[in-house]
C-alpha cells in the first residue's frame, strides 16, 4: 500500500507544530544530497523534513514513523562524504539542527551538555568565552553538529592527543527506532566499568540505530599557544618512524598529518590564491610530515626543537617557507581563506573530490601509496592526493583520504569512482585495516564491505540493528543492505 | 531564465556542499532550515533551472527572506550575491514577485525613492543652510536619511561638517535621485542599467568631480555599480563619509572635543564586506577624545547583518526586527554604552528596535557623534 505523506506530515504537524513541518519540494530539495560523490543531477528528496527542537519533539516524530513503517533519516550539516545522510528511500528527514543549545557548561568537571544539532565551531566559540575547548576537530567544523560527528566518527585534526570523538563522550541522549528516549553512559565521568558502553556503541553508528539528540561531552582548558610545522620526508616510513620516535622520547604532540606532494598542492590553496603558484617541497620528498604542538609557550618551543632535531637526525628536512605552514594550517583548521576563495568550492568548479577512505596499519603506508596510484590509474582516475591522518591517543593508528578527481557529469567516470573506493577497502581489509575510517558505511557501501569486514559478527551486529530498530526504520540503506554503487563480484 | 547564466557556480555549490556559509546566515539563523542557506537558494535555483522547483508563492518567500548581506559571499568562492539576486529577478520574471516590491519598485519610479514619500519633501531638511546645486563635490544624501525620521538632522550634520572641512558640496535637493541599490536587490537588472546612465547624465549636471555620501548602499551603487555599467567614462571619484572624516582628523582639518563613553562599532554589510571599508570608521571612533571603542565578537567581515538589507524589512518585519535584536544583543554584551555604525539603515534598525523594546542602550550614526563632538 502507498505510504500517504499528506497524512503522515499532517500528524506530525498536530503533534509538534506545523512551524517544524516542512513539505514543499524547495524546501525538501535541501536535503537531496549530502557531500558524497553522486552524479550532478541526482535528487535523493525526503517527503518531509522534521525541524524539532527537542528530544521529545524527535521521540514524537520517529513514533509516528514507527506506526507507518516509514524511513527516518537524520542529519546535521550534511556535509558528509559516505551518503550517510541522504534519504535513499525517501522518508522523514530530520534536521537536528533545530536543537542547537547549550544546555549545562560544567566547569568544575570539565564536562559540557549539549543539544545534538550544534556545530563543533559554534560550541567551541561558546567555549572560548570561559578559556575552554573541545578538541574534536573536522575540517567540516563551521556545519558538522555534534550528533553526527558521533554518528559518523569522522576524523578530528587533534586525533594523536585526543582521539576520535568517543574519547569525549560521556553519555548520550537517544530516541530509538520506536521512538522512546533512552539515556546512555554517564553523566558527569568517562569511567565506568559497569554495565555495557552502550553510548559508545552509538559512535559511528550512523543514525542505523536511532536519533542522538543530547551529548555529554568532556571538555579541556584551551591551551595558550600553538607551533604548526613541516617536514619533508623521503618516504611514508620515515615519516612515522619520526612520529614514533618522538612519542618514545615523551613529547606530548597535538596533531600529526602526513600526506604526499599531490595532496600538499590541495592542502595550500591559501599560499596558490596569495602567491599565484603552487608552494614548493625539496625533490625526491614523498611524505609531507604536518606536526602541532599546544600548551605553555615554553614547553611548546621546547617540544618544538626537541621534535625537529629528531626529524633532522632521521632524514627529514624542515619547511622553512611559513607562508607555505600558515597556508596548510589554514586549510586544515583555521579555514580562514581569503574573503571570496574558500578553498572547497574553489577547487570543485570542474570536478570534484572523491576520497576512498581505508584505514591502513601504520607500517603498510608506503605500499598503500602505491596501490592508491595503482588503482587509480586502474580505475581511470586522476590522483588528487593521499592525506593520513592520526587518530589514536599516543599511537600512529590512521584514517586515511586516497583522494581522486571524480567528473560529476560522467556516470561512467562515478562507477569507476565507485570500483576504485571498493578496491581500496578490499585491500586495506586484506593487509588487517578498515574499508572506512572517517566517512562510515553510509549509502556508499551499506552492509556489502560491512559484511566482509565483519563476517564473524555480522549475526550480532543484526541482533543489535534488531534491539535498536525493530522495524528498520531508521536511516535504510546505510550499513546494512546492498549499495547502488558498490557490488561484488563486478 | 536568468539564474541559468550562473550555471557552473550553481552546481559547484551543488557539488560541494561544504556548508561555511550556514551557521552565521542571518535568514538561517531564524529559521534553522537548509533553505534558508545560500546553498539552499542555490540549490532552489538548481531545481528550477531543473523544471523539478515551479516558481510559486511559497518559493518567492524563501527566495525573499533574505537580507543579501554577503556573508555567504564571503565564506564562498562564488558569486552568491549575484546568483540571489538573480534568483529573485526569476521568480519575478514567472509572477510571484511579493506585492512589497512592487510596492517599492512603484515607489522608486513615481517618487525617486522607494519609501513612498513624495519627491518634493526630500530636500526640506537643507532649509536655512547656504547650500550650491552645483561643484566639484556633490553631497549625495540618499532616500534613508532624506526621510527618515529617526534621522533627523543627520544630513543637515553632515553638510556642516563638510563645510568646515572646506568641502562646500553642493546638493542636488529634490533633483536628487535614487541611487536605484534596490533595483539590483529586486531583479530589475535591465532597468538598473537605463537608471545608472540616466543617473550620471544627472551627476555630471552637477559639475562635480567626486560624491561624498553617508549611505552605505548609495557608496557601492554609485562607486561600484555604476562603474560596471558604465565602464571608463564612468569619472567620479566617490568616497564614503568615514573616509573623508579620517582623512580631516589626520590632516587636521577636523578637531574633536572630548567625550567620555564606550561604544562599540557595527560594520554595515555594503560598507564592510563589500566594500571593505573596515578601518575608517574605527579609526574616527578613535580619533574622539575619551571614547572607548570595544569590538562585538563578530566584526569586519564576519560582522553580523542589522536585518535591514535585501528589503527584508518589507517582505518579513518580525524576522527583520528579530536579526536586529540578535545584533544589539551582541553589542549589550560588550558593555559599551551604545552601538555606533555608519549606515543609515543599520542605524535606524537599531534605533526603531531600542526604541520598540525600551532597551537602556544608544545607536548612532557616526555623523551623530562627530557632530556633538565638533569643536
Amino acid at each position: 500500500m502507498a505510504v500517504n505523506y499528506d497524512l503522515i506530515a499532517k500528524e506530525i504537524v498536530d503533534t509538534i507544530g506545523a512551524d517544524k513541518v516542512f513539505t514543499e519540494i524547495h524546501e525538501r530539495m535541501a536535503y537531496s544530497r549530502d557531500w558524497s560523490v553522486r552524479p550532478f543531477n541526482e535528487l535523493s528528496l525526503p517527503d518531509i523534513v522534521v525541524r524539532p527542537t527537542s528530544t521529545e519533539d524527535v521521540a514524537a516524530t520517529v513514533r509516528i514513523a514507527y506506526k507507518h513503517g516509514v524511513p527516518v533519516i537524520p542529519c546535521g550539516g550534511l556535509t558528509g562524504m559516505a551518503g550517510g545522510a541522504v534519504p535513499t528511500y525517501g522518508g522523514i528527514m530530520i534536521d537536528t539542527r533545530g536543537m542547537n543549545r547549550i544546555l549545562e557548561l560544567d566547569i568544575d568537571n570539565l564536562t559540557v551538555t549539549v543539544q545534538a544539532g550544534i556545530t563543533i565551531s559554534k560550541l567551541n566559540s561558546e567555549l572560548e568565552k570561559h578559556g575552554l575547548w573541545f578538541p574534536h576537530d573536522p575540517e567540516s567544523k563551521q556545519a558538522a553538529t555534534v550528533g553526527a560527528s558521533i554518528a559518523t566518527r569522522n576524523d578530528s585534526t587533534f586525533g594523536i592527543k585526543y582521539g576520535k570523538i568517543e574519547q569525549s563522550v560521556i553519555g548520550l541522549v537517544l530516541v530509538d527506532g520506536v521512538g522512546d528516549i533512552v539515556r546512555l553512559g554517564q553523566r558527569k565521568t568517562l569511567i565506568s566499568s559497569s554495565g555495557y558502553r552502550l553510548h559508545w556503541l552509538l559512535v559511528g553508528s550512523e543514525g542505523t540505530l536511532g536519533i542522538i539528540t543530547e551529548a555529554t561531552l568532556r571538555i579541556f582548558p584551551k591551551p595558550k599557544e600553538r607551533c604548526v610545522d613541516m617536514v619533508a620526508f623521503k618516504t611514508f616510513a620515515d615519516a612515522t618512524k619520526a612520529v614514533n620516535r618522538i612519542v618514545q622520547a615523551g613529547l606530548s604532540i597535538e596533531s600529526v598529518n602526513i600526506m604526499c606532494s599531490n595532496r600538499f598542492q590541495y592542502y595550500t590553496h591559501a599560499y596558490r590564491v596569495k602567491y599565484g603558484k603552487g608552494a614548493k617541497v625539496p625533490s625526491g620528498t614523498r611524505a609531507i610530515l604536518c606536526l602541532t604542538f599546544n600548551g605553555d609557550s615554553e614547553v611548546v618551543n621546547f617540544s618544538r626543537n626537541y621534535a625537529l632535531k629528531i626529524c633532522r637526525e632521521m632524514g627529514g628536512i624542515v619547511v622553512e617557507e611559513r607562508e607555505i605552514v600558515n597556508a596548510w594550517w589554514t586549510s586544515k583548521h583555521v579555514l580562514k581563506f581569503e574573503p571570496g576563495r574558500q578553498k572547497w568550492p574553489d577547487s570543485q568548479r570542474i570536478e570534484r573530490f572523491g576520497a576512498a577512505d581505508a584505514s591502513i596499519p601504520m607500517g603498510r603506508l608506503d605500499e598503500a601509496y602505491e596501490k592508491f596510484k595503482e588503482l587509480a590509474l586502474r580505475n581511470g582516475l586522476k590522483i588528487l592526493g593521499m592525506n593520513v591522518y592520526v587518530q589514536a591517543p599516543y599511537s600512529l593508528h590512521t584514517s586515511v583520504s586516497f583522494a581522486v578527481y571524480v567528473n560529476d557529469k560522467d556516470v561512467d567516470n562515478i562507477k569507476r569512482f565507485y570500483n576504485y573506493v571498493k578496491e581500496m577497502g578490499l585491500y586495506a581489509l586484506s593487509i588487517g585495516g578498515s574499508s572506512t575510517s572517517y566517512q562510515g558505511d553510509g549509502e556508499k557501501y551499506a552492509g556489502v564491505l560491512c559484511e566482509i569486514e565483519h563476517k564473524d559478527s555480522l549475526k550480532l551486529i543484526s541482533s543489535i540493528k534488531n534491539i535498536f530498530d525493530p522495524k528498520h526504520i531508521m536511516n535504510p540503506g546505510k550499513k546494512f543492505g546492498s549499495s547502488k554503487w558498490i557490488k561484488m563480484g563486478d | 531564465m536568468k539564474i541559468e547564466k550562473y550555471v557552473d557556480s550553481i552546481y559547484t555549490c551543488n557539488r560541494t556542499r561544504c556548508g561555511f556559509c550556514i551557521d552565521d546566515c542571518p535568514s538561517y539563523r531564524e529559521v534553522r532550515i537548509d533553505s534558508y542557506t545560500s546553498r539552499g537558494r542555490l540549490m532552489i535555483s538548481r531545481g528550477l533551472i531543473e523544471g523539478v522547483i515551479k516558481p510559486s508563492p511559497q518559493v518567492a518567500k524563501t527566495v525573499y527572506e533574505c537580507t543579501l548581506c554577503g556573508y555567504c559571499e564571503y565564506k564562498c568562492a562564488l558569486e552568491n550575491v549575484k546568483i540571489l539576486e538573480a534568483l529573485r529577478e526569476t521568480v519575478k520574471e514567472a509572477g510571484f514577485e511579493p506585492e512589497q516590491c512592487k510596492y517599492i519598485i512603484a515607489s522608486l519610479y513615481s517618487n525617486e525613492n522607494p519609501y513612498m514619500k513624495l519627491r518634493r519633501n526630500r530636500g526640506l531638511w537643507i532649509r536655512g543652510l547656504d547650500i550650491r546645486r552645483k561643484g566639484r563635490t556633490l553631497y549625495f544624501a540618499g532616500c534613508t536619511i532624506s526621510y527618515s525620521s529617526y534621522l533627523k538632522g543627520n544630513a543637515r550634520s553632515i553638510v556642516k561638517i563638510l563645510q568646515k572641512i572646506g568641502l562646500n558640496p553642493a546638493y542636488l535637493a529634490s533633483n536628487e535621485f535614487c541611487c536605484s541599490a534596490f533595483l539590483h536587490m529586486l531583479g530589475y537588472e535591465e532597468e538598473f542599467q537605463r537608471r545608472a546612465e540616466r543617473n550620471y547624465r544627472l551627476i555630471k549636471g552637477s559639475k562635480c568631480d567626486a560624491i561624498v555620501t553617508s549611505c552605505p548602499f548609495c557608496y557601492l551603487t554609485l562607486k561600484k555599480d555604476y562603474g560596471e555599467v558604465l565602464g571608463s567614462k564612468y569619472d567620479i571619484e566617490v568616497l564614503h563619509i568615514t573616509q573623508v572624516l579620517k582623512e580631516s582628523i589626520d590632516s587636521g582639518r577636523l578637531s574633536l572635543v572630548e567625550m567620555n563613553t564606550t561604544v562599540t562599532y557595527h560594520d554595515p554589510c555594503h560598507l564592510g564586506r563589500f566594500m571593505r571599508v573596515f578601518e575608517e570608521p574605527r579609526e574616527v571612533i578613535k580619533a574622539i577624545p575619551g571614547v572607548s571603542l570595544v569590538e562585538m565578537e563578530k566584526n569586519r567581515f564576519e560582522s553580523h547583518c542589522c536585518g535591514g538589507g535585501g528589503v527584508l524589512l518589507a517582505i518579513n518585519p518580525d524576522m527583520a526586527f528579530s536579526i536586529t535584536s540578535k545584533r544589539l544583543s551582541e553589542a549589550i554584551e560588550t558593555g559599551a554604552k551604545a552601538i555606533v555604525s555608519s549606515c543609515p539603515i543599520c542605524v535606524e534598525m537599531f534605533k526603531r528596535k531600542i526604541k520598540y523594546d525600551g532597551v537602556r542602550f544608544k545607536a548612532y550614526d557616526i555623523v551623530e557623534l562627530i557632530a556633538r563632538v565638533l569643536k
